[in-house]
């Protein structure tokens, strides 16, 4: 993974951007463990400032915490309970592999990307995948939460540890500047290379085109929902790869060394939408099996619009189940 | 199967290159585009290999089978087995026939011209594919297209032609050519290949060179192929009877003239003439029998005339048949020749004239009616009765039974009487005219030439030479004068011409029998022309009648011969021999259909065959004379009404051949006409190139081939479901969050 020399946060952050996601806050749909004061619910109790419940004393409680005027009026020993706001530790993980630096887009000036996806003059899934994450770092570190950054193909190629400092802002875009490898995803062994690092629970963004075996996915995410992390799963597309509306006959050549196959488009167009369209679905089903949220972006789109739609719907669910403030 | 152009089919064959050459070229040229969803791309490639490797190898297929068809198409293939395809080609051939009189000839091996050319006509028959069609036009006048349009029923045709026999007609290559250009013109409107094969012996007695023909094959170009059979060059020796001349044609049965000699000219043609002998019989229907009479012939003599003296005493008002015969020969059609001689106790001659009551005028006052009336009947036993009639009132009527009118005031006539007696010449009467004395501007002429369809342009006012004309001393030879001819010279020595209604004719159409010292025509005999022939410029057809003209008003004033010894004579032979030549018919030939101009009561021609022909409207039979011989012409009772003898044209039997380079001269002036083979007809017909069905097959199938390329790209390219948007139903949500924010924003 090259690191450019330049640094372009900047331009990934456009105002309209940052402004149609502003209204929301990144909300972790599970209460994350945190030592800093936050936004976030804490699942340790004690002696935070809100009160929570009651519970009943067991021996081995501190009896600091007795609620002493229950026991005044009905004889019995209970336990006050109190829920801290502690800060949400959010991992962004953002897929480098060969098929992300395809796009069709073209470029224009002061939408950033990559120095490849500058020479090809294309708006590549790679460029829409580190502006959604750049837009979504610079959010939660604005609301106090960790954020770290895991770049990734075959396996993890560059890792940022999870940092609340306001520096850790540029250090992430300068990570994400880089190019894609010509490698292919393997979802399932990134996530055991990261989860090796990550003890407490977070909140994983992964942006990816999950061009994988459904089977990888599927283990990948098996294991994230086994250590209780949530995750938010936005699936990058080009439209393009949507439309397959090529009409005459042409070589392709795959960007992870998949090789050059001629084919008519026309002919073979029903058959790939129809094998795409099975994995999108398989995809979107095991995300939902999990309870994890997913979402397609699609690079002819802008960033904005998406992600708030995004926020807006993780907000309204939490609301709804009662979990959040 | 053969190539008329094969360089085109080995291009067609180079041409199913040309898609593989194009497809690689194409693979080399595209830049690969870069595909990040690769994995779904190869697997629905995997999925689909072997279906769209069958449907690309069908469509390549498809595309090369297109250019090599349309390559062997434009090559325009020839079958040579059409049976395979049970098709052939797409011709038409014609077959000209020549069954002439001449196709009957007779070759020293005992082979008849009509049947060698019947073999050639089979075998290029049987060379023939299914898919030609046949057709045959026959020579022998009249020209019939027998088979048109051609019909692809070869046995059938094959079976006409085997059929034919030779006729007594003469062939008439000219009408022909005319038949064929109408058959071509239909054939030429369906761009159809044309083939005609002419096949004749080209015989003087087929071929006349001097007759031109009609330019009619020569503007077809290359779809009509002409071919000819060469001009025969074996020589074949021929005798022909080629006339039979009685001194006269009319016996008048109360004179002394019992006998009469009878001329039987005969010619020959086709060999070296060397001596021989030939057996002339003569024969006539109710008369005694004539011993036959034989003609030694010298080493190049080529004709000869044996006389029989005829007793014709007891013969009353009938017409007899005589005819000549000859021993058969070579060919046999023209080995008798028959004519008809006509009996009669009285001639009958309408004088129309105004008649004068002045009693015994002196000779000086003497009208033309009269000086002609007193020279016919000088006596009263002359066989020539005169009735008058006047001329203001002349109706039919007046001129039944009559033989001849002499027309004294013509100025007098309207135009129904010049009707009236147009009608008498047509039904074989002779008229003779002379200029009325009367009149000073003669407007009549113009009527009288235009009724009569003469070419004569008679000037509207007398002239008066200074000094009066003599008769030239060399007359020439007339058949009315004949029996004069011995003594007419001394006999118009003496004739002068003080003034005359002069003429201006064609000589080829006018006979002139009395010239003038200054070569003008005093007395001219002519045949009237039907209006109908001349207005479509066809060959006149031959009428009964004669006009003859006497440019000088019979009257001392104009000329002397009313009082010379001349007169008496000159009139009476010009009725007696006008009438008989006009009422014998041995002008009648085989093949035509003359002008009988027999009245209406004449309904049916009975040939010498039993069959019947019916008489038109327009006085003519209603089918063509068919053969040789005599013909009795009936009523609607089956009444003979009278006997016609049909001959031979003695020019279509002359067995003589001809150079090959003249007959091509000749047959050049028609078309392009190329000699095939004899024995090998069809070797010509084999190389002619054949657009046959095959190539409307191969370019129908091109055609098909096209249109099922076109919906087999289209079908295997899926075009149809290529612009079908992906649907992902709950998947896509930003679209409809966009919204007024902009697609700029990243």
């Amino acid at each position: 993974m090259a690191e450019s020399s330049t640094v372009r946060g900047e331009e990934y952050l456009a105002p309209e951007t940052l402004a149609q996601l502003s209204p929301f806050e990144l909300r972790a749909k599970m209460i994350v463990e945190g030592v800093m004061s936050g936004m976030h619910r804490s699942p340790y109790q004690g002696m935070a400032v809100e009160f929570a419940e009651h519970r009943q004393y067991v021996p081995g409680d501190d009896i600091k915490h007795l609620d002493w005027k229950v026991f005044g009026r009905s004889d019995k020993l209970y336990i006050k309970q109190y829920q801290q706001e502690t800060n949400l530790d959010v991992i962004f993980l953002v897929d480098a592999s060969g098929s992300m630096n395809f796009g069709t887009l073209n470029a224009k000036a002061g939408w950033g990307g990559t120095e490849a996806s500058r020479e090809k003059n294309k708006w590549t899934k790679f460029d829409h995948a580190t502006a959604s994450a750049v837009a979504m770092a610079y959010v939660c570190l604005h609301q106090q939460d960790r954020v770290g950054l895991a770049i990734f193909a075959d396996e993890v190629k560059v890792f940022v540890p999870r940092s609340s400092a306001q520096a850790q802002w540029r250090r992430i875009v300068n990570a994400l500047s880089g190019q894609p490898v010509k490698e292919q995803t393997n979802l399932a062994k990134v996530i055991d290379q990261v989860l090796a690092k990550i003890r407490n629970r977070a909140l994983f963004v992964i942006l990816s085109d999950l061009f994988d075996d459904v089977e990888s996915i599927r283990q990948a995410l098996a294991r994230l929902r086994h250590r209780r992390h949530d995750v938010i799963l936005l699936q990058t597309l080009d439209k393009e790869e949507l439309n397959f509306s090529f009409s005459q006959p042409a070589p392709f050549e795959g960007l992870e060394n998949e090789g050059r196959l001629r084919i008519d488009p026309r002919a073979l167009r029903e058959a790939y939408l129809e094998a795409l369209v099975k994995h999108l679905e398989q995809v979107n089903k095991i995300a939902l099996g999990f309870g994890f949220d997913y979402q397609r972006l699609d690079t002819h789109e802008s960033v904005g619009p998406a992600l708030a739609y995004l926020l807006a719907r993780r907000h309204i669910h939490i609301k709804r189940n009662k979990v959040g403030r | 199967m053969n190539f008329v152009t094969p360089t085109l089919a080995i291009a067609g064959l180079i041409a199913v290159a040309l898609p593989i050459i194009i497809h690689l070229l194409s693979r080399r040229r595209k830049r690969p585009i870069e595909w990040a969803a690769m994995r779904f791309l190869l697997e629905a490639f995997h999925k689909h290999r072997r279906r769209l490797q069958i449907e690309q190898l069908i469509l390549l297929a498809v595309r090369c089978l297109i250019l090599a068809l349309l390559g062997a198409a434009l090559a325009r293939p020839i079958l040579n087995t059409p049976d395979v395809l049970d098709l052939g080609g797409s011709r038409a051939v014609f077959l000209v026939i020549d069954n002439g009189l001449a196709s009957g000839l007779t070759d020293a091996q005992g082979q008849v011209a009509l049947d060698k050319t019947i073999k050639q006509a089979a075998k290029i028959i049987e060379s023939l594919g299914p898919g030609d069609s046949v057709g045959l036009i026959t020579a022998a006048r009249p020209a019939r297209g027998l088979i048109v349009p051609p019909s692809s029923d070869h046995a059938a045709v094959l079976n006409v032609i085997r059929k034919l026999t030779p006729l007594q007609a003469p062939t008439d290559l000219a009408s022909a050519a005319v038949t064929l250009r109408l058959a071509l013109k239909d054939i030429a409107k369906d761009r159809e290949r044309a083939v005609v094969y002419l096949l004749s012996e080209f015989r003087l007695g087929s071929a006349s060179l001097d007759i031109t023909l009609p330019s009619a094959l020569a503007d077809f170009g290359e779809n009509v192929t002409l071919l000819t059979a060469p001009a025969a060059d074996e020589m074949i020796g021929n005798v022909q009877v080629q006339s039979i001349e009685p001194r006269r044609g009319l016996i008048l049965t109360t004179t002394a003239e019992g006998s009469q000699q009878v001329t039987v000219r005969l010619a020959r043609s086709g060999s070296e003439l060397s001596t021989g002998t030939t057996q002339v019989r003569l024969a006539g229907e109710g008369l005694p029998i004539i011993e036959p009479k034989t003609v030694k012939w010298d080493a190049g003599q080529a004709t000869a005339a044996v006389d029989f003296m005829v007793n014709f005493t007891g013969q009353l008002e009938r017409s007899v048949a005589l005819s000549a015969t000859i021993d058969n020969d070579a060919l046999n059609g023209d080995n008798q020749r028959s004519t008809v001689i006509l009996t009669r106790s009285k001639i009958r001659t309408l004088l129309v004239d105004r008649r004068s009551f002045a009693l015994d005028p002196g000779l000086d006052r003497l009208g033309t009616g009269e000086w002609i009336r007193r020279a016919l009947e000088p006596s009263d036993q002359s066989p020539i009765d005169v009735v008058e009639a006047d001329p203001a009132a002349l109706d039919g009527p007046d001129v039944r039974g009559i033989d001849a009118v002499i027309l004294a005031r013509p100025d007098l006539l309207d135009d129904r009487s010049w009707l009236v007696l147009r009608k008498f010449v047509d039904g074989g009467g002779v008229l003779l005219v002379t200029p009325p004395t009367q009149v000073n501007v003669h407007q009549w002429t113009n009527t009288f030439t235009k009724v009569m369809g003469l070419p004569w342009r008679i000037n509207l006012e007398p002239v008066a030479p200074d000094d009066a004309l003599t008769l030239d001393d060399e007359q020439p030879p007339s058949e009315l004068l004949r029996m004069l001819s011995g003594e007419l010279d001394a006999l118009t020595e003496p004739i002068l011409v003080n003034r005359m209604l002069a003429l201006d004719i064609d000589t080829s159409q006018t006979q002139q029998i009395l010239v003038l010292s200054d070569g003008s025509p005093l007395l001219v005999m002519g045949t009237p022309q039907q209006q109908q022939d001349i207005d479509q410029d066809v060959t006149p057809a031959v009428v009964g009648g004669m006009v003859i003209y006497l440019a000088a008003a019979v009257d001392l004033n104009w000329t002397n011969l009313p009082t010379k010894p001349l007169m008496v004579p000159l009139f009476h032979e010009l009725i007696r021999q006008g009438v008989g030549m006009a009422r014998a018919s041995q002008r009648f030939s085989v093949g035509e259909r003359p002008a009988l101009g027999l009245g209406a009561s004449a309904t049916n021609i009975v040939g010498p065959d039993g069959a019947i022909l019916a008489i038109g409207l327009d006085g003519r039979p209603h089918e063509p004379l068919g053969k040789a011989g005599f013909y009795e012409v009936v009523d609607s009772a089956r009444h003979r009404i009278s006997t016609l003898a049909v001959n031979i044209d003695p020019q279509s039997g002359k067995s003589d051949t001809q150079r090959q380079s003249a007959v091509s001269d000749w047959l050049a002036k028609s078309g392009p006409w190329k000699l095939f083979d004899a024995d090998k007809p069809a070797a010509a017909l084999a190389s002619i190139d054949t657009p046959s069905p095959i190539v409307g097959i191969l370019l129908a199938a091109v055609l098909l081939l096209a249109v099922l390329e076109t919906a087999l790209a289209r079908w295997f390219s899926h075009a149809k479901i290529s612009s079908k948007p992906i649907e992902l139903p709950g998947l896509n949500v930003s679209g409809a969050l966009i919204g007024g924010s902009g697609g700029e924003i990243r």
